[in-house]
């Protein structure tokens, strides 16, 4: 009986638990997508230089459960209380707490149920979505790829474990509440109160939002430059909390202000709109900070994600610019001698071409001196002749760089490229030579070195080669990486004990290695992204259809009054439109400056020429994907509140509008 | 004088083949400025009918209706949406005033809807809410006022463009005797003093008495209708009882 019951009450409520029903079924697609790939042997052996990867991926599945779970047990809870009146009616007329405990237990079990079993349906695809993802971030073949029943396993053990957190706290309530709490109306008008006092709360967290931001950003220049992010994670958990506390006080402020505004309030539907968003407003405070915090977090991680898979892009070019680099310091025993790791190398592939070049020093610290730390660090004057260097940039298609009695700083740390190196002078070869500047803008030819002087050829002359290196173009780009890198490997007796040593970076490894962390990390944000984007957007759907029967009678009182169609399809669109914009304005914002945050990281890092308009091209990107999911489920709930809410006269409005 | 509203042989018919019922059966009558006019009759007799095809909520079969010698049949559903901003004022038994809305908002409603410049909406709705009383419940919410005070701001909203003719639906229908009286009261001074045209559909004897001139409907026709005359209200109110008497006492009388 209660199953028949439950199962009608489902049918006829369709409108309030197609919402849900979507938000629990796309979670569980989601979660088992995720779950697949942290379990599926093919993925980790595409990954296997990522051993973070599960790790990642059950942090985030955690995160997302649990953000999930606290969205699942508010729109239960919510959608139970939008229907007290109905189970107050069912305990009037003799049922007990325990038949509705048990009939409200079944409804949500029964669609929970449909949505796991369709969730799980939509997640066979999405897995091999992702899947194709990862391959194509690894740029490798796509292939499909076997689920695991660990996987699988997990995704309905946690999809339980969500719709027992849910359902629990809502018959803790049915269990609890009164009957005269059940069948008490809920006021429906808002008064502002103490409005001078919000104005100024909201005042001061605007004041504090924008000050956190700009001492978060100071912290970020100094994190990237110092290599220090303690501060900088604390100001960004400051500025989050910053953003719920910005949206929560303007949330109760910002309708009260317009009302104030006469030529605005009184003109056409406006009084109605903003009367109806004051109310929701204020009741859903909280709430609209929470989802603007999900929001920003969502698309700073995806800025992050993809900010990082540009950078990977530039880095590997510029951390290993050749296919194979090697660096010996003649100063060490070598476990493999230079001649045995091209041997070594010329198995995996043929080299086609490969310049030498040298490191010469005098062991002298005249320039080095004036960086902080170069002591202990052990630095020590290095020069490269300008041929060589110049040569080296050919390869890589950089323009020559010309020096007249001057040396450049080379080096891929900014905080050393922002010494002051200006009267600093060193004499070779009896020749005075002045600074021509510094710079992080050239790929990294001396890898295992933080500094190199590049002065002209003349000046190393005589002077004793400190460290002999090499540049390898191979015939086939792609090698064998994992295997070429333990060939030349080898263990070596050092003052510490045995270590690992390896003179030579193979792009082809590093790529790999970027890749897999990369598409962890992309995939694991992507994740994590949709879900808090999802779960907004179905609050925000949930909150505006569940009030649809109130506004139906508000409309049709406002066509009485004369309000046509279009005034109507107006006015909800504008209710709608700023209901689901308070949240999310402010986020999609953000883009903007944060496209210059990264822009400034990447001339940090050194990448001058992506600078700027990469970094904002992505950050644009990213937001217009958000904004187009946001606009497309914006746009539904208002054709569903359209197909409900508009009076268009007739039998209809007068009967369901006004005579309820 | 010239006719404000006639009722040229109006029908309306809802459902289709044999479950066709007919609310309205031809019905005809005219409405001079500043009548006072009340349309009595059993439940399902087409009171609420005629009331929604005059609002132009709803579409007559047959017949027309014309408004100051504009039919409103020709109207499009734009002009007809204008017509009832500009030229209907509405007062309902269940208020329907706009729960979100303050007093004051409420009232002014159909002025913004107008596109009234603020200044005369302020000035329109001082005049309105003292002439009603209810200058102090302006910036109430409807849940904070009486039944009596909240059809009071309802008749306000009504008066507020001093619209050609004002519907009423019951008006009195969720209002107890002392703020039923008080209503009529404002009824017939709003009439008598402000010369508005009212057509007001009722169940109550009482309240009809009030009119200046009772029509009776039964199964869709015009049965009888009464003209108060030099007759005072109490004498109105008898003969109402008998023509009620007469229609089959099916009508609920209180």
């Amino acid at each position: 009986m209660f199953a028949k019951l439950a199962l009608r009450n489902v049918r006829r409520q369709i409108r309030s638990y197609l919402i849900y029903f979507v938000t629990v079924a796309l979670s569980v697609a989601l979660m088992f997508a995720v779950n697949n790939l942290s379990y599926s042997d093919q993925v980790r052996q595409l990954a296997e230089k990522s051993n973070d990867m599960r790790t990642m991926f059950t942090m985030v599945t955690v995160l997302s459960c649990l953000v999930t779970a606290l969205v699942l047990s508010y729109a239960t809870g919510f959608m139970l209380k939008l229907r007290k009146k109905e189970f107050g009616m069912y305990l009037t007329l003799g049922m007990t707490r325990r038949n509705i405990q048990r009939l409200f237990a079944c409804e949500t079990g029964l669609l929970s149920f449909l949505a796991l079993i369709t969730g799980m349906g939509a997640g066979l695809v999405i897995f091999q979505l992702a899947v194709a993802l990862f391959a194509s971030i690894l740029e490798i073949p796509f292939a499909v790829s076997a689920y695991s029943p660990q996987g699988i396993l997990l995704t309905a053990a946690v999809g339980l474990g969500m719709f027992l957190v849910s359902t629990l706290a809502s018959l803790r309530y049915l269990k609890k509440v009164t009957l005269s709490e059940l069948l008490k109306e809920e006021a429906a008008e808002q008064s502002e109160k103490h409005p001078a006092l919000w104005l100024s709360l909201s005042a001061a967290t605007l004041a504090g939002l924008i000050g956190c931001l700009l001492v978060t950003y100071q912290n970020l220049l100094a994190a990237f430059r110092q290599q220090d992010g303690v501060a900088l994670l604390l100001w960004l958990a400051i500025d989050l909390v910053m953003v719920f506390l910005f949206h929560f006080t303007w949330s109760r402020t910002i309708v009260g202000v317009l009302l104030r505004n006469k030529r605005l309030k009184n003109k056409g539907t406006n009084t109605v709109v903003l009367r109806g968003l004051s109310g929701k407003m204020t009741v859903n405070a909280v709430l609209i900070g929470a989802l603007a915090t999900l929001l920003v977090f969502a698309i700073v991680m995806s800025n992050v994600a993809f900010g990082e898979r540009i950078y990977e892009e530039h880095s590997i070019q510029k951390d290993c610019p050749y296919d194979v680099m090697a660096m010996f310091d003649l100063s060490e025993t070598q476990a493999i001698s230079m001649e045995e790791g091209r041997q070594i190398i010329a198995q995996y592939s043929p080299i086609a071409s490969e310049l030498d070049f040298q490191l010469y020093s005098l062991g002298e610290t005249t320039l080095c001196s004036s960086i902080l730390g170069y002591d202990e660090m052990g630095w020590t004057d290095k020069f490269m002749p300008l041929s060589q260097f110049n040569a080296l940039l050919a390869g890589c298609g950089y323009e020559p760089v010309t020096l007249d009695q001057a040396y450049l700083l080379i080096t891929t740390v900014q905080g050393i490229c922002d010494v002051d190196f200006s009267g600093k002078t060193v004499t070779l070869n009896g020749t005075p030579y002045a600074w021509a500047g510094s710079s992080t803008f050239y790929p990294d030819f001396a890898r295992r070195t933080w500094l190199y002087f590049v002065v002209p050829d003349e000046a190393v002359a005589g002077m004793p080669v400190s460290d002999a290196c090499a540049a390898y173009t191979l015939a086939d780009r792609r090698p064998d990486a994992a295997a070429m890198l333990e060939d030349l490997t080898a263990v070596q007796e050092t003052q510490y004990g045995p270590e690992e040593q390896c003179n030579f970076a193979i792009q082809e490894e590093y790529r790999l290695y970027c890749s897999a962390n990369t598409g962890t990390l992309i995939i694991g944000t992507l994740y994590v992204s949709t879900v808090f984007v999802c779960m907004a957007l179905a609050i925000l759907s949930i909150k505006t259809l569940s009030t649809l029967d109130d506004e139906r009678r508000r409309f049709a009182v406002l066509y009485r009054l004369g309000a046509d169609e279009k005034m109507q399809k107006a006015a909800l669109f504008r209710q709608i439109g700023a209901f689901f914009l308070m949240p999310s304005a402010l986020p999609l914002l953000f883009t903007v400056p944060l496209g210059a945050v990264f822009g400034k990281i990447y001339e940090i890092w050194g990448f001058a020429d992506l600078s700027g308009q990469k970094a904002m091209e992505t950050a644009v990107l990213i937001s217009m994907a958000i904004a187009g999911v946001y606009g497309l489920y914006g746009f539904i709930t208002y054709r569903i509140a359209c197909d409900h809410v508009v009076c268009r006269g007739g039998e209809s409005c007068s009967r369901d509008g006004l005579r309820p | 004088m010239k006719t404000l509203l006639e009722i040229k042989h109006v029908t309306k018919y809802y459902g289709s083949g044999d479950a066709v019922s007919k609310a309205l059966n031809g019905v005809s009558f005219r409405m001079e400025p500043g009548e006072f006019t009340a349309v009595m009759g059993a439940s399902g007799s087409g009171k609420s009918t005629l009331l929604n095809v005059i609002a132009t909520i709803d579409r007559p079969s047959s017949g027309s209706i014309l408004l100051e010698g504009t039919d409103l049949a020709e109207l499009r559903e734009q002009d007809l949406a204008a017509f009832r901003r500009d030229r209907l004022g509405f007062i309902f038994q269940e208020y329907n005033l706009l729960d979100t809305l303050t007093a004051a908002e409420n009232i002014v409603l159909p002025l913004n809807l107008q596109g009234r410049p603020v200044r005369e909406t302020q000035e329109r709705l001082r005049e309105v809410a003292a002439s009603l009383e209810i200058t102090e419940q302006l910036a109430k919410f409807p849940r904070q006022l009486s039944g009596g005070q909240r059809q009071r701001v309802a008749c306000a909203r009504a008066l507020i463009t001093q619209p050609a003719l004002i519907l009423a639906d019951e008006p009195t229908g969720a209002l107890d005797s002392a703020n039923s009286k008080s209503l009529m009261q404002t009824f017939t001074g709003m009439n008598q003093r402000l010369g508005s045209t009212i057509l007001m559909v009722t169940h109550d004897a009482v309240v009809g008495s009030y009119a200046s001139r009772v029509l009776f409907l039964k199964d869709g026709r015009i049965w009888n209708e009464l003209y108060r005359g030099g007759r005072d209200r109490q004498a109105m109110y008898h003969e109402i009882l008998n023509a009620m008497a007469v229609l089959g006492g099916e009508a609920d009388v209180r």
